[in-house]
């Protein structure tokens, strides 16, 4: 449906789109994730036609090329809404269909359908001014969706209703997208808005898309770097590589002498060089390797089990032997701070798991990566990856 | 992989300079192209270039005399309308008295009326047989005086500019922080002090406004100079003496002096005000509580400042007295023996009395149109255009404001008295376009800074919405941006109509018998001594100019 291929946008010497290459299917809803300046809003302009980038944009096969906005079929839904406030509901939900020439009993239709869709039927003759936030959000929603186009934009549709509101809304906004089957490309900075509306999430970060994909895999085998400290949360170790067995890779955390070494995710396409397995001397840490709270096994050490870890049948140390720094309840999860050596390590766990009155602050813990919890790792390039 | 990178344009900004190049082309003709022909006239004679003119302007003693007079009768006018409007406008804000808010909107009345009619208002009320003259002479005083000269211009221009300067130190004054005060007070400043080191300074920025206002109309000012100078000369009487005496090439010369005094005093005034530290623009807080004095204070306040506005408004009431007083019925009693509507009724039963008031609002309603569209679009491009031809565009719409109405009048004549189409130039002088021209040309300063003040609070969003909903750039305009603009294009619009229905400057050079407007039907009475029917033109005029105080202060309501 929309097809964008090396797609570059610059304000005077600034970079804002540095080559996006993005294709959303139809029917299809890619939510569009980034830090504040990335570049997201830019994306959604060009592709309206408000700003001219360098590039392909096709949507349905044609390029859109010298398309002024208005004949593209696109339809956008701003993150101020930017409603008529000199118009009624109605006169805003219609002003889409009275461009286009659409004769009176279909534009009383399809007001008729929008305002039921987003349920504010019975507002038509509501000035803007004497909405609520929320319902604000819902007529600029049924206001872009009135002509039925090709392709719905959203500008972090949610971000200017309090947290509150922004759930209950969400939730509608899911149901009224799945309800109209249109293909939508949706902005937001929010990652939970992100995975539950988005089919597939794009990662933006300074102009480029670092991944593309389903949510379960940006979280379990990000692509990039970025994308690992991005999405979710992970404590990131240094590591040293030590050997590779066919496709698995496995480093020693934190230290190059380390006795531990744990089998990794190496990363696989866009990471440039191969990884070089080098010997244990060396100053600075090659990679750095991002592990989940989640993904933690954590054992109150006893006395007599100190320097004992035989007993797991792995051959070999394979834990880090830390104290834990601070413990948070937060309902169905716990959460430890746990510092070893030098890092910090941040580690969760479902109530009941383990004994509360174990796992108290200055005790001495050994933890490692659970078993099939394959951390990632990606070479130490500085902050950006 | 290639970084082809593209600088972005922005929307709207995509055929938005060939349409800014257009519209200022439109402009440059009719602004800025009339002031070169007369320029170019000025330094010619029979077609070929001749510096006679300059030269004999440069001999001649009156023009220096009358460049010197137009200058510092401008500065005594901003002195004066500063004394009377600057202690005015501390009265109404800071003290609490009663009837403070009617008398405070009474007070600022007079700037909405065309001077013309301030001026034979004070004609009737102090002229030498006006109102106060009869009543002391019937109370057996022997005084005689004159309204004539240097004297009776300054004090027509004090009393209807120092509105310009209550009017904008009430806004700062309502505008200061009270913190500042209290936060002085709390330092031990005395209120001298506090005035002198505090409220003055941050007074500033206003009354620069306030005094290069009212420079700039004094300068340009002809009414007061034409009805009360006699042999006391300023430039813009005697450019039209120089006119009407047929000695055009002077006259352009003339022209370009007062044009080039106006803009020199412009750029003066812009580089006094940039040069000393900035003051307190776009302060906000707390407002200043009013002092509420003790209630025999206040009552004085009250009685003082109700006596003030009278006095004020004393002139408007007496052309409003005179409208009733029917031809040949006040001879020398102190007050007029019979009142009665005849005079209104004479205005509107006779077609050749009604005929004035009928050119004025066709004229002026058909310049205020134009001047409103030509001013929205100026006023889009620019925006649109941005950079240098946006500032161009800009420019030209604000030039006519800072050239006096005189100069455009002269101008347009020497432009639009030939026929010579592939140079732009049409013979138009003598037909009825000339006037609506003129009015159009001087309404633009208005009506496009109107416009450019709402288009720069429109937000761009809803413009790219309507683009979004499938919107072609036209309906974008009519349903969303005039819509929206609508509050400031009528405000823009009414006070360009009022200035053009009320005319006078213009007017004198350019009429023809069969278009003459209002103002010159009042000329004419005044001079075949009817005295009640130029008051009753007069008065229809306030009326016109109450009307518009409504819209604007509807405007404000919203
Ligand atoms: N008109 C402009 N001129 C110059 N730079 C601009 C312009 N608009 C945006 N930028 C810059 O482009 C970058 C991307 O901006 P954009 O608005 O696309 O970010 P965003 O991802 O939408 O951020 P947010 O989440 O804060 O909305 C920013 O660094 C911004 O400063
Ligand atoms: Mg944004």
């Amino acid at each position: 449906m929309l097809k964008i291929r090396d797609l570059h946008l610059a304000y005077g010497a600034v970079e804002v789109l540095r080559g996006i290459d993005l294709d959303v299917e139809r029917g299809e809803t890619v939510a569009l994730l980034g830090p504040s300046g990335s570049g997201k809003t830019t994306l959604l302009r060009v592709l309206m036609g408000f700003e001219q980038g360098s590039g392909i944009v096709e949507l349905r096969g044609k390029r859109l090329d010298g398309v002024p906005p208005h004949r593209r079929g696109i339809g956008l839904v701003f993150q101020n809404y930017a409603l008529f406030p000199h118009l009624d509901v109605r006169g805003n939900v219609l002003f889409g269909p009275r461009s286009l020439g659409w004769d009176a009993s279909r534009c009383e239709e399809r007001l008729g359908e929008m305002l039921e869709l987003v349920g504010l039927t019975g507002y038509e003759r509501r000035r803007i001014g004497e909405l609520s936030g929320g319902q604000q959000q819902r007529v600029a929603l049924a206001r872009a969706l009135a002509t039925e186009p090709d392709l719905l934009l959203l500008d972090e549709p949610l971000s200017n209703l309090d947290p509150e509101l922004r759930e209950r809304t969400r939730q509608q906004l899911a149901d009224a997208l799945r309800a109209v089957e249109t293909t939508c490309l949706l902005v937001t900075h929010e990652q939970d808005e992100a995975f539950e509306l988005g089919d597939r999430v794009a990662v933006l970060s300074a102009g480029r898309l670092e991944q593309v994909d389903v949510p379960e895999r940006l979280y379990r085998t990000p692509a990039t770097a970025f994308v690992a400290s991005f999405i979710g949360r992970s404590s990131v170790l240094d590591a040293w590589p030590t050997e590779r067995r066919g496709g698995e890779l496995r480093v020693r955390p934190l230290r190059a002498d380390a006795e531990a070494s744990w089998p990794v995710l190496a990363p696989t396409e866009r990471s440039g060089s191969p990884i070089e397995v080098v010997g244990p001397p060396g100053g600075e840490a090659p990679l750095r390797m991002w592990v989940r709270p989640e993904d933690w096994d954590v054992e109150v050490r006893g006395g007599e089990r100190r320097h004992d870890a035989a007993a797991d049948g792995s051959g070999g140390e394979q834990w880090l032997s830390g104290t834990v720094a601070d413990v948070r309840f937060a309902g169905a999860l716990s959460y430890l701070e746990i510092v070893v050596e030098e890092a910090r390590i941040e580690v969760a766990l479902l109530q009941g798991r383990v004994d509360p009155d174990a796992l108290q602050r200055g005790c001495a813990v050994r933890l490692r990566p659970r078993s099939g919890a394959l951390p990632v790792v990606f070479p130490d390039r500085g902050p950006s990856g | 992989m290639t970084a082809g990178v593209a600088s972005s344009r922005r929307f709207g900004a995509v055929g938005a300079s060939s349409g800014a190049a257009l519209v200022a082309a439109l402009l440059a003709w009719l602004v800025g192209y009339p002031l070169l022909i007369t320029l170019l006239a000025a330094v010619q004679v029979d077609g070929s270039f001749s510096l006679s003119a300059v030269s004999e302007f440069g001999r001649r003693a009156d023009e220096w005399m009358a460049l010197w007079r137009s200058i510092w009768t401008s500065i005594a006018s901003v002195v004066l309308a500063a004394a009377v409007g600057v202690p005015l406008a501390f009265l109404f804000e800071r003290a609490d008295f009663p009837g403070r808010r009617l008398l405070g909107a009474l007070v600022a009345l007079p700037v909405a009326l065309p001077p013309l009619v301030g001026v034979i208002a004070f004609l009737f009320l102090y002229g030498e047989s006006g109102f106060v003259a009869r009543l002391l002479q019937a109370m057996g005083f022997g005084v005689r005086w004159r309204l004539q000269g240097a004297g009776a211009i300054l004090l027509v221009h004090a009393y209807s500019m120092y509105v310009y300067f209550y009017l904008f130190t009430r806004a700062a004054l309502a505008r200061i922080d009270g913190a500042y005060h209290e936060a002085a007070t709390a330092l031990g400043c005395t209120p001298i002090r506090r005035l002198a080191r505090v409220t003055l300074p941050l007074l500033r920025p206003a009354l620069a406004g306030a005094a290069l206002l009212t420079f700039m109309t004094a300068l340009a000012s002809f009414s007061a100079p034409y009805i009360f100078g006699g042999g006391f000369r300023v430039m813009t009487t005697q450019i039209v003496a120089s006119k009407l005496n047929g000695d055009l090439a002077l006259a352009h010369v003339e022209t370009i002096a007062l044009a080039a005094l106006a803009l020199a005093a412009l750029v003066a005034m812009r580089w006094v005000d940039t040069a000393a530290p900035g003051g307190a623009t776009g302060l906000r807080g707390a407002v200043l509580r009013r002092r509420r004095p003790s209630a025999a204070w206040r009552w004085l306040l009250a009685v003082v400042c109700t006596a003030a506005a009278g006095v004020l408004m004393l002139p408007h009431l007496t052309l409003l007295l005179l409208s009733f007083v029917p031809p040949d019925t006040w001879t020398t009693q102190a007050l007029p023996p019979v009142l009665d509507l005849g005079n209104y009724t004479i205005l509107f039963a006779e077609p050749e009395r009604l005929r004035p008031l009928v050119n004025s609002l066709w004229m002026a309603g058909v310049a205020t149109a134009l001047a409103v569209a030509l001013g929205l679009l100026a006023a889009r491009f620019s925006l649109r255009a941005g950079g240098r031809l946006g500032r161009l565009l800009e420019g030209l719409v604000a030039l006519p404001w800072a050239i006096p109405g005189t100069v455009f009048a002269i101008a347009l004549a020497a432009t639009f008295s030939v026929s010579r189409p592939w140079l732009g130039r049409f013979l138009w002088i003598g037909t009825p376009w000339i006037l609506p021209l003129a009015y159009l040309v001087r309404s633009l300063p208005v009506t496009g800074r109107a416009a450019l003040a709402g288009l720069r609070q429109l937000d761009p969003s809803l413009e790219e919405a309507a683009a979004a909903l499938g919107a072609p750039p036209r309906r974008r305009l009519t349903a969303v941006v005039v819509p929206l603009l609508r509050p400031a294009l009528v405000a823009g619009a009414a006070l360009a109509f009022l200035t053009a229905a009320g005319d006078f400057v213009t007017s004198i050079v350019l009429y023809t018998y069969s278009t003459r407007p209002i103002s010159i039907e009042v000329l004419s009475s005044l001079r075949l001594q009817q005295i009640g029917l130029a008051a009753t033109y007069g008065v229809l005029l306030m009326a016109l100019s109450a009307a518009v105080f409504l819209v604007w202060g509807r405007r404000d309501a919203v």
